[in-house]
This record gives structure tokens, sequence and C-alpha cells, in this order.
């Protein structure tokens, strides 16, 4: 029976990718990969990994489908389109992709439990209980500093070519009907207990940071498509520091350990510093991915029109 | 197999027939306002069924609360995109001139 579950997402997986590539248009092709990424979460569950499981849902198959389809209208609305001609080029660089993708999975290596209990042993020095939190935040913390970079940076790449650097002139105008309202009233409280439940629930269950910013930003992204104004109140200073929070506690923290302790990016206080990065990594990770769906350029060609 | 179980594959079946009804609307329904009847109906009464039949095995009372939150937030989420796609044919056709949805 499992094994017939399992069987119908891959097949499914691998049908629904090759309907991708081959969409008439993009608008197709956007809600095929919304479809691919919900799919993908499902797979991820079945491999027990609810983290990735539900970051999937949340950032592949919810804010990328937003993000893709603002794209789709800043295409549509420019005049030159670009020919949808595929070629046949793009093939070795398909393959070789594929190979390297192939390779890790053909052999992985027989020990793969061991990382496993490593971490378990090391477990009880972070003073957290979920050993993925714990690898993300702490045994791995400068992996998470990085993407905390990349996510900084491509932010700072948007802003740049929106030329501009505040977000108050991009809240679109209230919308005449109730429905929109009436949903903020509902979901936005309901949101944002549920990212903060998410972030405490790092601590011992599947959860984090990600998850929780992820979900936080996409109330931010349903405020601002509703034209609620909150979003403009913050200041434009306090804008940029929640930013660059996640990215800055990470460097607070290895200048730190540079002067105080031995190692690179170790603390004994773990748990004070854990919670410090994990609340900045998330409000920051949640302003990031607003930032990305305010800045995107379909909103210079609608502000232009109107 | 205890009542409750019984009871629990027959709302989930229940359910999974409201699903299949949907599916099949959507595919078989001419133009876009009746498709989004059927998939609503999908989603309210299917998912209603099967959380219900899945409240009926649930361990412990958080769960059962979770399960109910899950199926009122595809409520609210499904009905206000239900509204947001109709109100956007309507409108998008009344600007065309014309009385029926374009049957996309």
């Amino acid at each position: 029976m499992d094994l017939a579950f399992d069987l119908i997402i891959g097949l499914s997986l691998t049908g629904v990718a090759w309907r991708i590539v081959r969409a008439r248009d993009h608008f197709q092709a956007i809600v095929l990969f919304i479809t691919f990424g919900l799919l993908l979460s499902l797979a991820w569950t079945r491999l027990k990994s609810p983290d990735i499981a539900i970051a999937e849902a949340a950032v592949g198959a919810g804010l990328a489908g937003v993000l893709l389809m603002d794209a789709l209208g800043a295409l549509s609305s420019s005049k030159n389109r670009t020919s949808q001609a595929k070629s046949i080029r793009l093939i070795i660089p398909c393959l070789v992709l594929a190979a390297v993708l192939a390779y890790p999975v053909l052999f992985i290596p027989d020990d793969f439990q061991r990382l496993g209990s490593v971490v378990r042993q090391a477990l009880p020095e972070t003073g957290l209980e979920y050993p993925v939190t714990a690898v993300l935040l702490d045994f791995r913390g400068y992996d998470t500093w990085l993407e905390l970079g990349v996510l900084l940076v491509a932010v700072l790449g948007v802003l740049c070519v929106r030329r501009t650097d505040t977000i108050r002139g991009s809240i679109l105008p209230a919308p005449a009907e109730p429905v929109g309202r009436w949903i903020i009233k509902l979901l936005l409280p309901l949101m944002v207990l549920i990212g903060g439940y998410l972030l405490w629930l790092g601590a011992f269950a599947p959860g984090g940071a990600f998850q929780a910013g992820v979900v936080l930003a996409s109330a931010g992204v349903i405020l601002w498509q509703a034209g609620h104004p909150s979003l403009g109140l913050l200041p434009r200073m306090w804008w940029k520091i929640l930013l660059c929070s996640g990215f800055l506690s990470f460097l607070i923290l290895a200048c730190w350990s540079l002067v105080f302790t031995d190692g690179l990016m170790t603390h004994p206080e773990a748990k004070v510093w854990i919670l410090g990065v994990e609340y900045a990594a998330t409000l920051s990770i949640a302003l990031c991915l607003i930032s990305l769906v305010l800045g995107s350029p379909a909103r210079n060609h609608r502000t232009d029109d109107g | 197999m205890s009542m409750s179980e019984i009871l629990s594959v027959f709302f989930c079946l229940s359910g999974g027939i409201f699903f299949l009804a949907g599916t099949v609307g959507l595919i078989r329904f001419p133009d876009t306002y009746s498709r989004l009847h059927a998939l609503t109906k999908a989603d309210n009464l299917g998912l209603g069924f099967i959380v219900l039949g899945l409240i009926f095995v649930a361990g412990s009372v958080p769960e059962t609360i979770k399960l109910g939150l899950t199926w009122f937030l595809a409520l609210v989420g499904s009905s206000s995109a239900c509204y947001f796609i109709g109100n956007h044919i309507h409108h998008s056709s009344k600007a065309r001139g014309k009385i029926n949805g374009p049957g996309v």
C-alpha cells in the first residue's frame, strides 16, 4: 500500500515536471509548478522530513508561486516579448545537472546513519531537543548564516534594480470589496499565532525560523494584497535594521566567539544565543520575503500604468 | 474493528466521493462559474467529511482541534478564492459586454 502511494507520488512528480517543460504558456507552467511544489512536499512527508515538507509547501509552492505570477505580470505588460523557442543546446547542461544529482542518489555511503548518531550525542550541549534545529542553528550555523546572506543580497539586488529604497510607495490602494478585509481580520491573527507557534516548536519538534518566517511573510503579503496600510507604518530605518537582523546576529555571534572563545562560532551559553539568532532570523526572513514580493518589477508597471 | 474506526472509514470514503464528484465536475462542466461551484463543494464537504472521519480516530484533544482548524482554514481560503475568481470573471466579462463567463 505504501509502495503504491510512493509510486503514485513519484510518477505524478515526473509527469508534472514533463508538463511544466512542455507547457504552452507561462501561466500554465506556473500553475503546474505550484502543483509540483505541493506534490514534492507530499514526497518529503513520505520521506519523514516534515521540516523540508513545510518549507517546500510554503516557499516552493506558496511564495515562489506569488513571485512567479508577479514576474508573469511584468513580462506580459512589457511590450518586447522574448521568443519561446526552446534551445536544443539546453539539453547538455540539463544532462550534466541530472548526472550530478544522480551521483549522490546512486552512491549513498554505507554509514549514513553515523552522522545522525553523532548529532544525537552532541544534542544535550545545545540545550535543544530537536536535531534539525540544532544542526541548522548550532552545528552548521555558518551554513545558515550564508543562506541569510544570500537572501539579503537577493533583496538588495531587487531594491537596486527597482531604484527605490522605500516600501511605502508600493502599498496598493485598498480594494473596494469587503471580502478582502474580512479575510485579513480572520486570517492575520491566526497567521501571527501559527508563525509564533512554529518558531517556538523548533526547539523540540519540526518547525523553526524558516517556517515561521515564511508564515509571517505570507501574512505580510496578504496585508499588502488587500491594501492594508499597516505595512507602511514601519519606519524605513527599522525596516532596514530588521532586514539585516538575521545576518547581523550571526555576525555578532561570530565576532564575539572570535574574541572570547576558541572555536569558530562556538558559544558556552548555547540556548540564549540560539534563541536570539532564531528570533532575529525569523523576522529577517519574513521581511526579506515580503520585500522580494513588494519590490518585484511588476509593481513598477502597475504604478506606471495607474 | 471498533465502532469509531468503522465510522472513520465511512466518513473518509464519503469525503473521497465528494472529491471525486468535484474533480469530475471540474473536468466536465462547461464554464468557470459551474466549475467553481464543483470545486468549492469538493473543498468544503469532501475535506469536511475526511476531517470528521479523522477526528474519530484522533488520539488527543489538541489533535482534534488542529484537524478542525485545518478544515476551517481551508473553508476560508477556498470560499474567498472562489469569490475573487468569480468576481474577476464577472467584471472582465462585463467589460467585454458578455453575460456569461468566458468559459475558459
